[in-house]
């Protein structure tokens, strides 16, 4: 007979094997469960949780008639996975190259590459490219062809940028946010808390092919997409501005030039502009000299423009009539028991009136009301026109410029600085002062943000006008309104700013630079700021170029006052500016002896 | 008559495959129930995905819009399609002034007050009806 084949020996050792074989799998068991059980626990939840970040969405600017300066686009990050590329698409890679534009050898050389050096410091240790960039901003519509090729390993990342849809225009307004989305100079800058947003988070699971699974989301916290800003920036005007600076540009290869427009009753910027510029869009290929705003950044000697203060300084303090007469023939007066120097006008006047001095721009004149009011008057009435201090500019680099106080003035100071040397400020606060006389002796705070406001158009906070101070009393405003009007008619210094059919306020300056220490006589900063209707100010505009080349004097008045003219030419439709009408003109008006 | 053991087995027998259908048709509805909370999920994510797309569409859209609107652009378009459009001379615009009727409301309200809307009332002092 046969013994069974199941012997009890068999049976025994096949137990013992089934035994050890539970036994290595409980012992297995045991060291991952147990004593490994923190490590891999961690790797486990990471491997299937996961934290989704919902990028808030950067709020809009737009100007004062909603038109877009500052929105997001979103843009592909497009990549490869070089791990699962295909041979049998070889033969669409030269079409991939030509459509995101990158040489043929580049692209395959980062579809081939599918190792990179590894974190430690071992030579062999390596890790596998899952990811690597082919482009970084593709457009939506090339996406789609690229996806149409149907490249296996070839996708993209759609991701916002910023974008300014105007370019250029108003770029030292809006500025520009970075990369990382931060702004870093403009409205981009200053408003950029509200601007951002705040980013929102959710907790997901994942499955092995790393999608979610939307059924574990747990903890969800929504974006809070950014405010939208409105300027009081008008595209329009800072189009025209625009236009002009290039026109300016083509004719006096200036150094630098800014134009400035504002209301005068609140204070607001209708639009700003500045040569040099640079395209927003562009800004990382921009020169850092190009972004600078010059109309607050740079400090220039006012000149004449600063014309404005003494005299209305002097009214205000009731030291003159329009009629009263000046003898700016003499160089030296006696002033306080010592002798002082008048300076020298560009050509002889002989005896003036306070009229001739405004017309005529009467360097030797206007030294005669500093003396007039004294030194303390003179510095008191050059603060309160905004000279020496901030304007409350709200973008980054306004500088305050420079006004020593008394104690620091030399012997020439009270009859240098009426006529606008020994102090610097910025084409803004230049702007500003006229803007107090445009605005019945009242100086306002420059407004270029009118309001925040959400997605639903509602108004979260505004920015309402803001006066600084009083600077001269409303009669003395019209009395120096009324003089700056002869300035630009025929016999003034600027007739050139005149426009038919309304009255025009202003005052022209044409400043020599100091270079090497010594004022020289070939830079110039040529400059005319004014308002218009004299009788009903609706636009203040001031022009400054630096350093224009001409054939002829790079006198305010032809450099600058025909352009602030050509500006205001274009604005009188486009804002509906009425001519003055017969009969009402400031001229007219009693109060002097005009 | 009926073995009671036998009638024990069998009722526990039933009741052990009532109780393995109840589990089995528990498991089975609970898979079903995360079945359609994946479809639903599923579903919902593409309506996310869709939202997201029409949200990338609009701010394509928007910015191409706000391009085509710049000044420099609507002039680079009017001199190549030679519009020949120019800014009204002084003498072509008519400036339409206040409606004298206005005026005339406006003076009533002076003169008698107005409320904060701007609708006319009549001062309690003034002596005349209110009614």
């Amino acid at each position: 007979m046969t013994p069974a084949f199941a012997s009890s020996f068999r049976l025994g050792l096949l137990c013992l094997v089934v035994l050890a074989g539970f036994s290595g799998i409980g012992v297995r068991l045991y060291h991952l469960q147990v004593l490994e059980r923190e490590p891999l626990a961690l790797i486990a939840e990471s491997n299937r949780k996961q934290v989704i970040v919902h990028e808030a969405k950067r709020g809009g600017i737009v100007d004062r008639r909603g038109n877009l300066l500052a929105t997001n686009r979103t843009y592909v990050e497009l990549g490869v996975d070089p791990q699962v590329i295909r041979d049998e698409d070889r033969d669409k890679w030269p079409e991939l190259a030509a459509l995101i534009d990158v040489p043929l050898e580049e692209l395959e050389h980062r579809m081939r590459t599918r190792t990179a050096a590894g974190e430690s410091d071992y030579a062999e240790d390596v890790r596998l490219v899952r990811w690597r960039r082919l482009h970084r901003g593709l457009d939506e519509p090339t996406y789609e062809q690229v996806r149409e090729l149907g490249i296996r390993g070839v996708y993209g990342n759609r991701t916002y940028r910023r974008v300014y849809p105007s370019g250029e225009l108003a770029a030292h307004i809006v500025g520009y946010a970075n990369r990382e989305g931060r702004g870093t100079i403009g409205v981009e800058h200053a408003m950029d808390f509200y601007l951002r947003g705040e980013d929102g988070w959710m907790e997901s699971e994942r499955d092995g092919r790393r999608r979610e699974l939307m059924q574990f989301r747990t903890r969800e916290v929504p974006a809070t997409d950014g405010l939208n800003i409105e300027l009081t920036l008008d595209s329009m005007v800072q189009h025209v501005i625009e236009e002009e600076l290039g026109r300016i540009v083509d004719e006096f290869s200036p150094k630098g030039a800014t134009i400035i427009v504002s209301e005068p009753d609140t204070g607001h910027l209708l639009g700003l502009g500045n040569y040099p510029t640079f395209d927003l869009n562009h800004y990382n290929v921009a020169d850092i000299a190009h972004q600078r705003n010059l109309a607050v950044t740079d400090v220039l000697e006012p000149g004449s423009t600063f014309k404005i203060v003494p005299v209305a300084a002097a009214f205000n303090e009731n030291l003159i009539e329009e009629d009263q007469v000046f003898d700016a023939g003499v160089s030296v007066v006696k002033y306080r028991g010592r002798r002082v120097s008048l300076p020298r006008d560009h050509r002889e006047m002989g005896e003036v009136t306070v009229e001739e001095i405004v017309r005529q721009s009467s360097n030797r004149g206007v030294a005669y009301m500093g003396l007039l009011l004294g030194e303390r008057r003179l510095y008191d009435y050059s603060r309160a026109f905004g000279f020496g201090e901030r304007t409350g500019f709200p973008l980054i680099g306004e500088r305050s410029g420079t006004l020593h106080s008394v104690g620091n003035w030399d012997g020439l100071t009270i009859t240098r600085l009426p006529m606008g040397h020994a102090l610097s400020a910025t084409p803004l606060q230049i702007h500003y002062a006229m803007g107090a006389l445009a605005n019945e002796g009242m100086l306002m705070e420059p407004r270029i943000i009118r309001r925040a406001f959400n997605e639903r158009d509602e108004t979260v906070f505004e920015f309402t006008p803001q006066a600084r101070r009083r600077a001269v009393s409303e009669r003395t405003a019209e009395r120096v309104s009324r003089l700056l009007v002869r300035a630009v008619a025929p016999g003034g210094t600027a007739p050139q700013g005149e426009i038919p059919g309304y009255e025009v306020a202003g005052k022209t300056g044409t400043t020599q630079k100091i270079v090497d220490g010594r004022y020289s006589r070939q830079h110039h900063v040529a400059s005319f700021s004014g308002y218009f209707p004299a009788s009903n100010p609706k636009v203040v505009i001031t022009v400054i170029v630096d350093e224009p080349t001409s054939a002829g004097p790079s006198y305010g008045g032809v450099v600058a006052a025909p352009s602030f003219r050509r500006i205001g030419v274009e604005l009188i439709p486009y804002l509906g500016i009425e001519p003055t009408r017969p009969g009402r003109e400031l001229a007219h008006r009693g109060g002097g002896g005009l | 008559m009926k073995n009671p053991k036998v009638e024990y087995t069998n009722r526990l027998i039933c009741l052990t495959f009532a109780m393995i259908f109840v589990a089995g048709a528990v498991g089975l509805g609970t898979v079903w129930m995360r079945h359609l909370i994946a479809e639903a999920a599923s579903e919902t994510r593409q309506m996310e995905n869709r939202l997201a797309e029409v949200d990338r569409s609009l701010a394509r859209i928007n910015s191409e819009i706000a391009s085509s609107l710049n000044p420099s652009f609507l002039q680079h378009q009017m001199r190549r399609f030679d519009l020949e459009l120019k800014r009204p001379e002084e003498e072509q615009i008519v400036r339409l002034g206040k409606p004298r009727d206005l005026d005339y409301f406006a003076d009533r309200s002076d003169s008698n007050g107005s409320d904060s809307s701007g609708a006319l009332v009549y001062r309690r002092d003034s002596g005349s009806s209110h009614r």
